[in-house]
């Protein structure tokens, strides 16, 4: 069997001290600054590259792997204290996560997140050992038709995502798209809705919407609060782990979310996302009654967070068969590489693999860290919670802004920052889910640069939307999806299909 | 904040150590540690020379050389930020190829490139591959002008964007072969490069360091490489000159520019560093395999040579009709 010599020749390069000692670090590092919140993987890869430069190159991957996972987790571990996604793929974790903190179940959404992350992330390194070329080819079918109707579907799925009204949700979503159009247009490189201003050339900033329609508004809605209502969290605390009882609860939701981060994380840019979006939309669906998602359903959080992890795994596979990061902490990794000396791309499987098989091992093992570093730290952080707001809210504002300008190191990004933090208390007190609208800006611009891109590459004809298989399945599935919803809707029973 | 972290402490203890009065300039730099700017984001080939430059300089100069990305406005944000530092030698510029492309094509920069900064050392150079995709019936430059010519507007190219290298590259081709393709736009390289080996465009200039091997892997198909002569890595490919298209040249580069009005003696003292460090034998063979040669040059010969390039590309992107509107 080559996969267990391989393997063997993988643990062989990961399992000595120097390695699994620098892994660990990887992991405690990116978790420390990733746990900043609005410092997500990129943020932290490249901050704590230059520590990579000294080392051998199959050690510094290694670390760099350690710190991303731990970057990655960092993110979720704010999404669900303090509401603020770190990323994109923790948007959704805030939904369930964050309510669950609130009721005091923050040791058992963090745990939840930890376990599935971990289990999620064994698996997809196991996909990532046995089936790195075939996927790779796979993702490489993918023609920018069939990208386009998988983010229209990823974008109906987004009204699912909502708690509340319908109308409100279709709402969200559109002034999403609305907000996804400003920034230079990708065929043309026309400026539009930029008003002029340089910092808008490249459309909102991601972060600077997230932070304020999530983070910032919340703190300013509970300042609204009189006396004790003040404070968001219960005092009891609970327990810090996840009980027997959520763990066979959320046992399926992350069998769900590993096996679709697993396949949509090998898709080049929004993959990941998507994953984390469709997990949950998936769980609202199919999860075993009684659902009580969007009010704290530990298995809004299991899902999402296995898929996103699972994803953040197989996205490894593009960078290591084609040399194409499939997103920007990908990106660095390859400029790490190239410091490196090592020309990153096909040859790496089969020039050094020590070096790939390495790698593979190290995910595993950082996965393990992982799991191991942060089930003793939830005590921590849930205790952080219980700190008296007049010192949590300045705390969080205070992070927030650095995590904002960290991103571009550029002070516009907090004039961002301030005007959605407006929106989303305005959105609040209009019972306005945000969820939905960050898919939209996140999707909108995607949509239509693969749309115009199928239809520059077919020369005008629209029919290769339909012609192309995977194109017409995710169409029609996206169709399935709008009747689910449509349909209890038309029989007046709107309600009733949206508590769900 | 992120600029300390990035350099760990010691940045740190020798920005808190150090006195603050002002030595004189050049005996005494680098007194504090020293920003490079790169004007895109993390993780792209300017940001790996950015970083490979201020390692290097850190060792060599015993003072701290960090990268600060500042993207934005393809560039434009971090350059006039550089544009609008003290001109001390403690803010640099990374600056690339497409800097050239830019200061040609957008019009309302709050900068002009040539005025608010000058030239320090250039450091590598990297040609372009002409890759097709496996099935495209063309074997080399001459059949593929041939299959160009035959289908009008039928063959496409792939650009990491409107007035970047790939793009003026294309044109450049276009212009001179008198074909017609269509250019078909990708934010960044990297999903362009995707569809090129994925088969979805036809053709493509890409940097020798980023595809070059999924040319040696069979991925894509190289017909020639765009530089005055033909890259150490493939010495089989000829380049587009040699095969066919009798000038056509094409080559991208990265280095370091200061905010105008930086002392002579520190652009001389940087440049000097930067070319002895192009001069070790270590840092030929890292950038040998990447497929990136080393440029060593004086500021005035940079000079000479970023105005010579600005010249070449104005008349292409006037001939060719490019317009970022």
């Amino acid at each position: 069997m080559d996969i267990i010599a391989n393997l063997a020749l993988g643990f062989g390069v990961a399992v000595t001290v120097t390695n699994l000692l620098y892994c660990f670090l990887g992991v405690f590092l990116g978790t420390l600054i990733g746990v900043l919140p609005g410092i997500g993987p990129v943020a932290t890869v490249a901050m704590l590259l230059p520590l990579t430069f000294s080392l051998d190159p199959a050690t510094a991957m290694i670390m760099l792997a350690g710190i991303y996972y731990g970057a990655q987790y960092g993110g979720s571990t704010t999404a669900i204290l303090v509401n603020i996604p770190g990323e994109s793929s923790s948007v959704v974790t805030t939904l369930d996560g964050y309510q669950m903190a609130r009721q005091g179940r923050a040791g058992p959404a963090l745990g939840i997140a930890a376990i599935g992350s971990f289990i999620a992330g064994s698996f997809a390194t196991l996909v990532v050992a046995l089936f790195s070329p075939p996927l790779a080819e796979i993702a490489l079918k993918f023609q920018p038709a069939d990208y386009f109707s998988l983010m229209v579907f990823g974008l109906v799925g987004a009204v699912v995502l909502a708690r509340g009204s319908l109308r409100k949700a279709i709402g969200m979503v559109v002034l999403g798209l609305i907000l996804g159009l400003v920034g230079t247009d990708v065929n043309s490189g026309v400026m539009r809705f930029t008003f002029g201003i340089p910092a808008l050339a490249e459309g909102i900033s991601f972060v600077a919407l997230a932070m304020g329609l999530f983070g910032v508004a919340e703190v300013i809605a509970n300042l609204e609060q009189r006396g004790k209502n003040r404070e968001v969290f219960t005092s009891r605390l609970g327990s810090v782990l996840p009980s027997r009882g959520d763990l066979k609860r959320s046992a399926w939701s992350i069998a769900r979310g590993t096996g679709l981060g697993s396949v949509l994380g090998i898709l080049p840019g929004g993959g990941a996302l998507l994953a984390s979006f469709a997990a949950y939309t998936i769980e609202k669906k199919v999860a075993k009654p009684p659902r009580d998602f969007g009010n704290g359903d530990i298995r809004g959080v299991a899902a999402p967070e296995a898929a996103n992890n699972a994803g953040a795994q197989t996205s490894f596979i593009p960078m290591l068969t084609l040399g194409v990061p499939s997103n920007p902490t990908m990106a660095l990794m390859i400029g790490a590489l190239m410091i490196q000396g090592i020309q990153p791309g096909p040859q790496v499987l089969t020039q050094r693999p020590e070096l790939f098989w390495g790698i593979v091992a190290s995910m595993w093992i950082g996965n393990l860290f992982l799991l191991a570093l942060n089930l003793p730290l939830i005590g921590l952080w849930v205790r952080l919670l219980a700190a008296p707001y007049r010192l949590l809210f300045p705390a969080i504002l205070v992070f927030c802004c650095i995590g904002v300008f960290t991103i571009n190191n550029n002070a516009s990004d907090l004039f961002q920052l301030v005007v959605f933090s407006a929106l989303g208390y305005l959105l609040i007190k209009l019972g306005c889910e945000p969820a939905p609208l960050i898919l939209g800006l996140v999707l909108g611009p995607m949509m239509e640069e693969y749309l115009r891109r199928a239809l520059l590459i077919s020369l005008g004809d629209p029919t290769v939307l339909v012609t192309s298989p995977l194109s017409l399945a995710f169409l029609l599935a996206a169709a399935a999806l709008l009747a689910s919803i449509a349909v209890p809707l038309i029989r007046s029973k709107r309600e009733e299909a949206l508590k769900e | 904040m992120p600029a300390m972290l990035r350099n760990g402490t010691l940045a740190l203890t020798v920005a808190l150590l150090l006195p603050w009065s002002a030595p004189s300039p050049a005996q005494e730099y680098p007194s504090r540690p020293v920003r490079l700017i790169v004007p895109l984001g993390a993780g792209g080939p300017t940001d790996i020379v950015g970083r490979y430059l201020a390692q290097a300089l850190s060792e060599q100069l015993k003072q701290s050389f960090f990268v600060e990305n500042r993207p934005g406005a393809a560039g434009v944000i971090g350059t006039d930020a550089v544009a609008k530092s003290a001109p001390d030698g403690y803010t640099l510029l990374v600056v690339a190829s497409p800097h050239i492309n830019l200061e040609i094509l957008q019009h309302n920069k709050p900068y002009v490139l040539m005025r608010d900064f000058v030239a320090v050392a250039p450091a590598f150079s990297y040609d372009a591959l002409m890759v097709v995709h496996p099935s495209v019936q063309a074997k080399t430059v001459k059949e593929f002008i041939a299959l160009a010519k035959a289908k009008p507007g039928a063959l496409t190219y792939a650009s990491s964007g409107p007035g970047s290298n790939k793009h003026m590259g294309g044109e450049l081709f276009k212009l001179m072969t008198g074909t017609d393709m269509l250019h078909v736009a990708y934010k960044g390289s990297t999903g362009a490069r995707n569809d090129i080996i994925g088969g979805h465009v036809h053709m493509m200039f890409d940097e020798i360091p980023a595809v070059g091997p999924n040319v040696i892997a069979g991925q894509v198909r190289a017909l020639a490489t765009t530089g005055p002569k033909r890259a150490p890595g493939f010495p089989d490919v000829p380049t587009v000159s040699e095969a066919g298209v009798p000038g056509y040249e094409h080559t991208g580069w990265s280095g370091i520019m200061a905010p105008a009005g930086t002392p002579k003696p520190i652009v001389d003292l940087l440049n000097a560093e930067i070319n002895k460090l192009l001069a070790k034998p270590e840092t030929k063979a890292t950038w040998d395999k990447q497929g990136a040669e080393t440029m060593p040059m004086t500021p005035a010969q940079f000079d000479a040579y970023l105005r010579a390039d600005m010249e070449k590309w104005t008349k292409v992107v006037k001939q060719a009709g490019i317009k970022l509107e």
